[in-house]
């Protein structure tokens, strides 16, 4: 190891996952393999239940709640009951209290538009997203059952509205393990146009599941992994000679206790070192073509960061991380709608869509499930909690109907799934719970999400938790 | 009420939950006033004329004031006991429990308490207390009657008069509560549908609680400690075991039950608690006991021949090596190398960490303590459950957001990033450098012993010194390379051969520490 290896070959040789578990395949091939523990890869590519459709995701969750009347579900005739009570029918049905029944209707400002040959309707803040419409299928027909954010983004990330349990992105590599090789399974990016997200970590946490399937995060700022770089005056070949001595110490060490964890240790300390070299070769952006920067929107300040992320997702990716996770904050947008929404959807919008351009045109969207929303949606009226002025409008929380958009791994894009009432109030068609979104994500992946379980505390858990029903409309 | 319907709790878990809950539910947090010495006397002085002059402004609306008070509170008592009949009155019932403390320093449930005692009942105070919180948060009941009584002109009328009364001190404790509380089984999960109303007991495995009119804490306190109940002592027990061996007698700690794993010994599992409950549970006793064990003091070297038959050493037929938990890593690194700071005690500390970790979660804020607080040891690392402390979380801390009775033990490469290259790890190989070369200015070996003795509690082999030998010459060579030439002239030269002097023995300490055997009990 004391040659200095192309960057290149590094990332094809050097053939493990961040945890203990890949360690085995270095182990292998180092021939160290007898003394250790078997149970050294947990992370080694399993087969799901069936043949799966689509081999990875990526997850761009729009935490704080984005307005799907404003974005993706037009309705007109909030416009005729603009500045009114919204009607009795309506709020006979309202069990939430936080939603004040004095509360006066409010039509979008939005101007929609019919996009593609599908003829999807995006509102004029989000161009970019239309412009790619045939690759979506937009569902209209989502519900949650908790009103308020961090409860409402654990289910949607977890399962669960409380606090502790695995995140999605765990379970699908608890479910399929990765085929990355110097990278974790299960990845987190995050940006935000101010706050970060409510939820923090406890979204991509492992819960009870064992700590290799925690989601990592790769920061924007700093190492993007966590002290993947040397202290100040140590250079490569230093921290060759600190590997060097430490690996003979470790071995000096093994031959006197014979304890096999001795062995994952070193092998641990060789990845570590691998990992600060292909860590900064991901990272590295200015290695694509101008144009791809161009598509993702890299030479542009607003959507430079999200933009980063959405390319490094499809790196990873391509490098065979399982599960992508996307976290911008925040799209809850109480008042001043108008200019928050646009300044996230101005962040936001052109990545997302070159994304799913550049997936396409490499033919990685097939089998990379590509899934756009938040943990709720908005109310279609004025908020009024806060008392908001003309022109300062904006929305509270609403969790009976909101929209969210899936493209590539095995969804039919191009079609509208479900229908809410005449105001956005309520679903009138196809209904879709959050765990029911949950089952169709992992039917996609190749599972029954009933049989993807793991025993805890005297029962089974599931990312379902107890519902979860496959919606067969959205499937290819 | 979704939530509910979807709960995940059997009727039958729920039932035994219940029991539990109404056995803890039979008390209130509350504050009671606890004057200080010098407060009582200005207090009493002027607490007769206060309630005169508050009475005074009260009594010319008295009778219609009460009238809608009891209008108001007819409201909330229905909503508390038809729940899901009307949202907005279920929520200002909630609420009312929700504010009191937040706004009066009270136990949150005494609003409720007060309200649902009959107003005979109720003393000067509770009804003072009550007719506050009224008067602020009560105009949705009517109002128009409201605004003709002139009640907020009332309210900041007593606010100040209020003010003008000496403050007491209070302080928090706890009371029995004064009305009998119900723990309704709801039916299919719906708060709306109440079933039995359970009643206080423990799990039906289990022996019963002392029969009393109405068990409360301390009959649950009396019952876990009884000699009638063997699982206390042994639950406690197989978690301190599980601390010395890696795994307890039962390996799933948190579940003795039927779908928990049998105990390896059950034999020794039993003595040990009893010996527990005859030494007056005593911890100290129990870890003595232990630790001068004949089983505890054997080596942890590998056994080939028995390991085969035995790989997790269920047995015990040798000590198993433990990595260090998340605490002991950073304390071990900080005690070996001097720099721990052993004050007890206080409020808990921030160990710097890179910024991108505590932006993780929402607007958290993560300001690095500064001076000798900064090495507290572990435990005093303030827990911050959206962004967890991210050396803790390397070194498999318990999710803060769960219970948890035993830890992973992962061996990863992020581990060793942050042993080698983390910033405060890094330090204090350089706290250690610099001690062990102020001690010992001549000799490199006599260096090296020290920091290895410091660092591992044993001198190195002559092997193991020979290599450290070896590595510090290289990584001044390579560091003196990397900064200048290898042959002072200048001053400048000088100075950087002392600086790569010193960085080639932080090196060698750091690799000390990042020794396998430094984070692992053997």
């Amino acid at each position: 190891m004391n040659n200095i290896q192309h960057r290149r070959q590094f990332l094809q040789n050097t053939a493990c996952g961040l945890g203990t578990m890949a360690l085995f395949d270095l182990l292998q091939k180092e021939g160290r393999t007898a003394g250790t523990s078997s149970a050294l890869n947990p992370l080694k590519p399993k087969q799901p239940h069936f043949k799966p459709r689509a081999k990875n995701v990526i997850f761009i969750f729009m935490s704080g709640a984005p307005s799907q009347l404003d974005l993706f579900d037009p309705k007109p005739e909030l416009k005729r009951l603009h500045g009114q009570p919204i009607p009795e029918s309506f709020l006979k049905t309202l069990d939430d209290p936080l939603i004040k029944g004095s509360a006066r209707a409010f039509a979008s400002p939005r101007t929609f538009k019919q996009y593609g040959e599908s003829g999807l309707e995006f509102s004029d803040y989000v161009p970019h997203l239309g412009s790619v419409a045939d690759e979506f299928c937009m569902v209209r027909s989502l519900h949650t059952h908790v009103s308020n954010h961090h409860p409402a983004q654990q289910i949607m990330n977890c399962g669960v509205p409380r606090f502790g349990h695995p995140s999605m992105g765990s379970w699908v590599t608890y479910g399929l393990g990765s085929e990355a090789n110097n990278l974790p399974g299960f990845v987190v990016l995050l940006s935000n146009s101010g706050s970060g997200v409510d939820g923090g970590s406890s979204l991509w946490t492992n819960g009870f599941l064992p700590s290799y399937y925690r989601g990592v995060t790769f920061r924007s700022q700093g190492d993007p992994i966590l002290h993947l770089s040397n202290p100040d005056g140590i250079n490569a070949q230093i921290q060759r000679a600190r590997l060097n001595a430490l690996g003979d110490l470790n071995r000096q060490r093994f031959e006197t206790t014979g304890d096999s964890e001795i062995n994952s240790r070193i092998a641990a300390y060789e990845l570590a070192f691998r990992m600060q070299t292909a860590g900064p070769e991901l990272v590295d952006l200015a290695s694509e073509s101008k144009h791809t920067q161009k598509l993702y929107g890299l030479d542009n300040e607003t959507t430079r960061p999200f933009g980063s992320n959405c390319l490094l997702a499809r790196r990873m990716v391509e490098r065979g991380v399982r599960f992508v996770q996307l976290y911008h904050s925040t799209w809850d947008d109480h008042s001043n709608l108008n200019k928050k929404l646009k300044t996230n959807c101005d962040m936001t919008d052109l990545p997302a869509a070159g994304l799913i351009r550049d997936l396409r045109q490499r033919g990685m969207l097939d089998d990379t499930l590509v899934v756009w929303g938040g943990e709720f949606g908005r109310t279609p009226m004025n908020e009024v909690r806060r008392g908001n002025t003309k022109g300062s409008e904006g929305r509270d929380h609403h969790p009976f109907a909101f929209s969210m958009l899936l493209a590539g791994g095995g969804i039919k894009g191009g079609q509208v799934v479900g229908k809410t009432d005449e105001l956005g109030y309520h679903v009138v068609e196809d209904k879709m719970h959050v765990h029911d979104l949950q089952a169709t994500i992992m039917h996609c992946l190749g599972f029954d999400h009933e049989q993807l379980t793991y025993r805890h505390q005297g029962r089974d858990f599931r990312l379902t938790d107890v519902a979860g029903t496959v919606m067969q409309k959205m499937l290819a | 009420m979704l939530a509910l319907s979807r709960s995940q709790i059997r009727p039958s878990i729920a039932k035994r939950i219940l029991r539990i809950q109404r056995v803890f539910d039979s008390a209130n947090e509350i504050n009671i006033d606890a004057p200080l010495p010098d407060e009582l006397a200005p207090y009493l002085e002027n607490q007769q004329s206060y309630e005169t002059k508050r009475q005074k402004l009260i009594t010319p609306i008295k009778t219609d004031l009460e009238k809608l008070q009891k209008r108001w509170e007819v409201k909330l008592l229905f909503a508390k006991d038809n729940p899901g009949k009307d949202y907005v009155w279920d929520r200002k019932w909630e609420i009312l429990g929700l504010v009191w403390g937040g706004n009066l320093g009270e136990g949150q449930l005494e609003g409720c308490e007060i309200a649902k005692l009959p107003w005979s009942k109720r003393t000067q105070l509770q009804k003072g207390r009550l007719l506050d919180y009224f008067l602020k948060y009560g105009s949705e009941i009517d109002s128009e009657e409201f605004k003709r009584l002139k009640l907020s002109d009332l309210r900041g009328k007593l606010q100040k008069l209020k003010e003008g009364l000496p403050k007491l001190t209070r302080a928090p404790t706890m009371m029995r509560t004064q009305n009998h509380r119900q723990a309704y089984l709801h039916v299919r999960g719906d708060f709306r549908s109440r079933g039995i109303d359970v009643q206080p007991n423990t799990f039906s495995v289990l022996p019963d609680l002392a029969k009393t009119d109405e068990p409360r804490r301390l009959t649950m306190a009396r019952w876990l400690v009884s000699p009638e109940n063997p699982l206390s002592a042994r639950v406690t027990v197989n978690r301190i075991w599980q601390e010395f061996f890696g795994s307890g007698f039962v390996s799933t700690s948190e579940d003795f039950g039927k779908q928990g794993a049998p105990p390896t010994h059950p034999k020794l599992l039993d003595w040990l608690a009893a010996e527990f409950m005859r030494d007056n549970w005593s911890v100290k006793s129990l870890h003595k006991l232990i630790v001068t064990s004949a089983t505890y003091r054997q080596s942890s070297v590998a056994r080939p021949k028995i390991d085969r038959n035995d790989s997790n050493n269920q047995l015990l037929a040798r000590q198993t090596p433990l990595r260090l938990s998340a605490e002991q890593v950073r304390d071990a690194v900080l005690f070996s190398t001097g720099l721990l700071y052993r004050k007890l005690d206080g409020p808990s500390v921030f160990p710097p960490q890179p910024d991108s970790v505590s932006m993780e979660g929402f607007e958290n804020k993560w300001v690095a303590s500064s001076g000798r607080e900064k090495y507290r040891r572990g435990l005093y690392t303030f827990t911050q459950r959206t962004s967890p402390f991210s050396q803790s979380v390397t070194f498999d801390s318990a999710d803060p957001s769960r219970t948890c009775t035993r830890r992973e033990r992962s061996n990863t490469p992020l581990q060793a990033l942050a042993l080698l290259n983390d910033p405060v790890f890094y330090e204090a190989a350089s706290a250690l450098a610099k001690h062990v070369s102020q001690k010992f200015p001549q000799s490199e070996s006599a260096r090296i012993d020290a920091a290895f003795e410091l660092a591992l509690g044993r001198l190195p082999e002559p092997k193991e010194r020979d290599r450290l030998i070896e590595f510090r010459e290289q990584q001044l060579e390579l560091l003196l390379k990397s900064s200048a030439s290898s042959i002072p002239a200048t001053a400048a030269e000088i100075k950087a051969r002392i600086q790569a002097e010193s960085a080639s023995w932080t090196g060698l300490c750091s690799i000390i520490l990042n020794l396998h055997e430094f984070i692992t009990r053997d």
